[in-house]
């Protein structure tokens, strides 16, 4: 083998384990990935769109991850910025809480009981203020910890943690107060 | 309810929202098609010189064989046309979509995201789109139709406020498009190099109410 041809083999084989090493990637973090997208967006087709553009630059800048371990949090701190980036200009409140309705119904198995709460807690996060929603969103759907929530949003652990307290308290209040009222 | 009972349901709730079919095969796309110029540009010009020197006086010379052959139309690279091709191409899987919407669905559509509607005609009567959902494009929310056109899909977007001054052509190597202004919002038609655009673009200038 000339040192040509020696070098074009090592290039495709490069180009193929970096494929492999996406697609990888694709499998195990585009469910969460979306998911997240749709509660920072509160929007489905804004949310696909995001996913997109995350795995789209995420292939691009592919070469820069340095550890397997880190894809996760790489991946969700791509889609924040790409959020920014592409959407932060002040846009209307498009309504898709059926969606995400029928999306509990078939994604939890609920019965109808427990579809009305789960109902009332999803109107409950959405309404939640963005500083609280977003952290308790990372935490749930990435499973990630304070410090590493702290690292993304720019905030110190104490902070996070405080935020994801009164995220869940807020929340239990609303529930807390609806299913009183529905006993009274 | 108790701790642990209020934890499983704010997981089921975070947790629901499900992809659509079709997105793991969109992302894994992304990976075969030619979307990602820079870093595989980088690893192979390093090890493949002699490949590019061969390569590119071919592609060049396909390159300009391609521009004479596009009706001499003067075609814009704009940061506004590179995100509408990335928008079609992130969204290909549509382009075969083999639903039926009709005029109706798409006017409820467009009222609720854009204000806007389509008057009924002779044309957008026998209109036939078969996708229809609204999408970010130049930082605001547009309407993306796909309808059937003389040599394939055609995507009719719709912007409700001007982006463009003046009608702006785009292409790459599979696709052309148009961007214009129209009313107080914009039209983008988007179809094969092949595709006559024009009448498309016409047919939406003589049906498109803004209704603000």
């Amino acid at each position: 083998m000339t040192a040509q041809e020696s070098a074009e083999n090592s290039v495709i084989t490069t180009k193929g384990q970096r494929r492999k090493r996406y697609e990888s990637l694709v499998r195990d973090y585009y469910h969460d990935i979306f998911r997240y997208a749709c509660w920072l967006t509160r929007h489905r087709p804004l949310a696909e769109d995001l996913t997109q553009e995350t795995f789209m630059r995420a292939w691009r800048a592919f070469d820069s991850l340095q550890s397997p371990d880190a894809a996760k949090a790489w991946l969700f701190t791509i889609l924040r910025r790409e959020n920014a980036r592409l959407y932060e200009k002040p846009r209307p409140e498009l309504d898709d809480v059926d969606d995400h309705e029928a999306s509990l119904a078939e994604a939890a198995h609920l019965e109808p009981d427990q579809l009305m709460e789960a109902s009332m807690l999803h109107k409950a996060i959405l309404a939640l203020e963005p500083e609280y929603r977003d952290p308790l969103a990372l935490q749930v759907i990435g499973g990630f910890s304070g410090e590493e929530i702290g690292v993304m949003l720019d905030l110190n652990n104490n902070t996070v943690m405080t935020r994801l307290f009164r995220a869940r308290n807020k929340l239990r209040a609303v529930l807390d107060g609806n299913i009183e009222s529905k006993q009274e | 309810m108790n701790e642990q009972d209020f934890e499983k349901l704010l997981q089921q709730v975070l947790k629901a929202p499900t992809p659509p079919a079709g997105l793991q095969n969109s992302l894994l796309a992304v990976a075969s098609e030619d979307v990602n110029q820079a870093a595989p540009a980088r690893t192979m010009a390093a090890a493949n010189d002699s490949f590019w020197r061969r390569a590119l006086p071919v592609a060049a010379c396909m390159a300009l064989l391609l521009g004479l052959a596009y009706r001499f139309q003067p075609a814009q690279d704009t940061p506004l046309s590179q995100e509408i091709l990335r928008h079609v191409y992130a969204e290909a899987r549509f382009l075969n979509s083999t639903d039926h919407v009709s005029l109706a669905e798409v006017n409820s559509r467009m009222g609720k995201t854009i204000k806007a509607r389509l008057e009924s005609s002779r044309d957008t009567d026998v209109m036939d789109v078969h996708f229809s959902k609204d999408c970010w494009i130049a930082k605001q929310v547009a309407m993306h139709l796909i309808i059937s056109g003389d040599t394939g899909p055609v995507s009719v977007m719709m912007i409700p406020s001007q982006v463009v001054q003046q009608e702006t052509v785009f292409n790459d190597a599979r696709f052309t498009g148009t961007i214009t202004p129209m009313g107080s919002g914009t039209l983008i038609v988007l179809g094969n190099r092949a595709e006559p655009l024009g009448k498309y673009t016409a047919m939406v200038q003589s049906t498109l109410h803004w209704q603000y």
